[in-house]
């Protein structure tokens, strides 16, 4: 009990003297102060900046999947539930004024909503009222970075080309259903998330451009390969068809 | 569709890479130009040349040579104009075209043209008639001309009057018809305009930043005057196009400055600056940049340039902009009007050559004929109608005594900080000279546990003056803070350079406690009240830590 006692005491002047410390000790305000050295050295510092020889920014950039529906695809709806969320890192390396390399490390999260259709071959027996493939990428990506003009400490306006290599860490398929309450238990909705998709790929590349304005970016994205395996529990054991390829987006660099 | 999509890509970089950029050619020499200030020059010009002990005839001012000009238009797309200063041509071309005009003899080198990024915003105008000013706005109002002590100027007719002020900026609307300039636009002292955009006369549309930015120099509102120098004459030039985004071309700038030259200016004021676009922080050294050069040219010629020094305190960049970073650029910095001191937006110094900078400030919040505004553009045309009240004063002084006794006017003087510059300048010192106090109003003494250096109050602390405004009585109430209730301190270097400083508000026993810095050989300096003290941190310590009783009172120490 003495202890506690002793505790609680030792707490209670430990906070009292923390708030009241200052008010008695440190009356004065500092309202401004530099340290002239620092700054006076970040002039100097040539090595790390927006136009420097090295420079690392985060990315964060949302596109949407194009609902161009070739022969071959799977349909999706036109509306902005299939889109691609990105975030991570972007690393580059100056060449000379006008050239860099570059490198992107992100996180992808991929969404692409089924028409629901006659031609839904991902669940032909049934007519859902919403469907949904998602993935969630790990993706490492190259490009070559063209600048257009000479700058200061800036990134400037640049185009960048390149590709990038993605891991599929997870995949979902989704649906919904509306349903009678009355056969299911009072559940107007039935949610059914499937995943360990065996149909799907675990690699996917993309080859990408991005025009950028400073930190302003429009990007747009181009899948080669395929997302979708042959598979004999899908579909007859005859691979879908395609999902579409082309993502267009806006990112931010900061 | 790969096929198309990589078109496209191909497409898409092609039509960006390609395309005409604007170039500066400088040329090798002027031979055989002819040149004629008498008929070239206004008479204001030549006045200012003989005050200045500078020659008539300069090379700098000879036009360029007409044949080298067109010569170099049969390889360029269009000439876009021409510099006497810089013996250049401003050209639109590309790559290719370029480096043909390099192999040219007479050619000495090609360089790419900056643009221009302008600092402040510019607020939509309200309508005049609907104008009601708050209490607040009339405190401002009152106080960014007050806070130089212009009325003191003002009662002995020093108001800019016979003073020529060219001013520079993205447009002028409504100054021709608004009353706030009507005193201006009456006496037909608008001497001329020029619209280097658009190559016109006229300058009274598009954008209104510099509505506001002739305000603080000259515009009145219900008879209160908004800037000093309401009886001086005028050039406005246009030399930003600013509805998109704020920009121009810097051969703009450099045309607008030979033609205030030749229009016989004696005070310049330009509230733009090249930041991070274009620049790297250690390109601020007072030479790489070429409106800094002409800046420095036009100094040559006895032109005071005034330049606000930037709004960029807050962001990444935070340091001055070109021109600013000239050392023959008066730089100014903005104040708060509330707290009176440095507005948290408001670019520091100093130079990347470490040069004083800014070299004054004033309010940064003012009050202008279309309502108010903020940002360094409004300190600087304070500034300059003051410098063009002083100008009145000094008809005789060369442009660098003017520059010097301004810099010396600053209310901080001998005291200089790089948020601050030497403060606000100060009328006063010009009608009564510079009255620093010869009592500190503190004493001092060691604390050896935290190892710094307390500075505590001598006699009543701090009382702060009231900002609260009687609108009816506005003008009898003190409306901001002056300075003199601040702790100011610093340490500088042993190559006199100010490493480090700050800026204490007075607590009610403790003014401000000071600490080396990890600077050992460095010397302190404190400005609080009036009072300037000086002392090497050593000698100081060695000092302080001697004495028996520290927590006693301790004399101040002579400076």
């Amino acid at each position: 009990m003495k202890i506690r006692l002793l505790l609680y005491t030792s707490c209670a002047v430990l906070f009292l003297s923390g708030i009241c410390a200052p008010a008695v000790i440190h009356s004065q305000t500092t309202l401004l102060q530099r340290d002239v050295r620092k700054q006076m050295e970040r002039n100097q510092q040539d090595d790390f900046g927006p136009n420097s020889k090295f420079f690392q920014s985060g990315v964060l950039g949302f596109s949407w999947t194009m609902p161009i529906n070739t022969n071959d695809s799977l349909e999706v709806t036109n509306d902005i539930n299939s889109n691609q969320l990105v975030f991570g890192n972007r690393y580059k390396l100056k060449l000379n004024e006008y050239f860099a390399l570059g490198m992107d490390i992100v996180y992808m999260r991929q969404g692409f909503s089924i028409r629901q259709g006659n031609t839904n071959l991902l669940s032909p027996e049934h007519i859902h009222k919403k469907q949904r493939l998602a993935f969630h990428n790990l993706a490492v990506g190259g490009h070559v970075r063209i600048n257009f003009q000479k700058r200061g400490d800036y990134l400037g306006s640049y185009v960048d080309l390149g590709a990038e290599l993605h891991w599929v860490m997870a995949e979902r398929h989704f649906t919904l259903d509306k349903v009678d309450p009355s056969q299911h238990q009072g559940a107007e909705k039935i949610r059914i998330q499937s995943s360990h998709l065996d149909f799907t790929r675990d690699i996917q590349h993309y080859a990408v451009a991005r025009f950028g304005v400073n930190t302003i970016i429009a990007s747009a994205r181009y899948r080669f390969s395929d997302i979708f395996n042959a598979s004999e529990n899908i579909n007859n054991g005859m691979k879908l068809p395609e999902l579409p390829r082309f993502s267009i987006g806006v990112e931010i660099v900061f | 569709m790969h096929i198309l999509f990589c078109l496209a890509l191909l497409l898409f970089s092609t039509v960006s890479l390609i395309g005409q950029s604007n170039y500066w050619v400088f040329l090798k020499d002027k031979d055989g130009v002819t040149f004629d200030p008498l008929t070239y020059f206004d008479a204001k010009a030549i006045e200012r040349r003989i005050r200045e002990g500078l020659p008539l005839h300069d090379i700098t001012d000879y036009p360029v040579r007409e044949d080298y000009v067109q010569q170099v238009a049969q390889y360029c797309d269009s000439i876009r104009s021409t510099s006497r200063w810089f013996n250049a041509i401003a050209v639109k071309a590309t790559p290719a075209q370029i480096a043909q005009i390099n192999t040219m003899p007479f050619v000495v080198r090609t360089q790419p043209m900056q643009h221009t990024l302008q600092l402040a915003e510019a607020k939509r105008p309200p309508q005049h008639s609907e104008r009601k000013l708050s209490a607040m706005e009339y405190a401002t109002l009152y106080g960014q001309t007050e806070r130089m002590g212009f009325s003191l100027l003002r009662e002995r007719g020093y108001t800019g009057k016979g003073v020529r002020i060219a001013v520079f900026d993205a447009g002028f609307p409504l100054v021709d018809k608004h009353p706030s300039f009507e005193h201006i636009v009456r006496n037909n002292r608008i001497v001329d305009t020029y619209n280097f955009v658009n190559n016109s006369k006229n300058v009274f549309r598009s954008n209104n930043h510099g509505t506001h930015v002739l305000s603080c120099i000259a515009g009145m509102l219900d008879s209160i005057p908004m800037g000093c120098a309401t009886d001086a004459e005028f050039l406005l030039a246009k030399t930003e196009n600013a509805y998109v985004e704020i920009r121009t071309e810097e051969d703009h700038w450099i045309q607008s400055l030979e033609w205030a030259d030749k229009m016989g200016a004696d005070i310049i004021n330009s509230s733009l600056g090249y930041t991070v676009q274009f620049y790297f922080r250690k390109d601020m050294d007072g030479q790489t940049s070429i409106i800094t050069r002409a800046a420095n040219t036009a100094f040559s010629k006895g032109i005071l340039v005034v330049n606000s020094a930037g709004n960029e305190g807050a962001g990444r960049w935070e340091i001055i902009g070109a021109p600013a970073d000239s050392d023959s650029v008066l730089t100014i910095g903005g104040i708060n009007p509330s707290h009176g001191y440095h507005t948290r937006f408001s670019s520091y110094g100093p130079s990347a050559s470490y040069k004083k900078k800014p070299n004054l400030v004033a309010f940064s919040q003012t009050v202008t004929a279309l309502g108010h505004n903020q940002g360094t553009s409004f300190s600087s045309p304070l500034v300059a109608g003051f410098a063009a009240c002083i100008r009145q004063m000094h008809p005789e002084w060369t442009v660098r005594q003017l520059f010097d006794e301004l810099e010396k006017s600053g209310e901080l003087y001998p005291y200089f900080d790089y948020a601050h510059g030497h403060g606000v300048p100060q009328a006063s010192y010009f009608i009564y000279g510079k009255s620093l106090s010869d009592t500190a109003m503190f004493k001092m003494h060691w604390n050896a546990q935290d190892k710094t250096v307390e500075l505590h109050h001598l006699g009543d602390s701090t009382t702060w003056k009231s900002f609260a405004i009687d609108k009816e009585n506005w003008h009898e109430n003190r409306c901001y803070h002056l300075p003199l209730e601040y702790c100011y301190w610093q340490l500088i270097d042993e190559a006199h350079r100010i490493v480090y400083y700050e800026l204490v508000e007075p607590g009610e026993k403790l003014i401000a406690r000071i600490t080396n810095k990890d600077c050992d050989n460095c010397t302190l300096r404190i400005y609080y009240k009036q009072y300037f003290y000086e002392r090497p941190w050593m000698e100081l310590l060695n000092e302080l830590s001697a004495q028996p009783t520290p927590s006693d009172t301790i004399s101040p120490l002579s400076h």
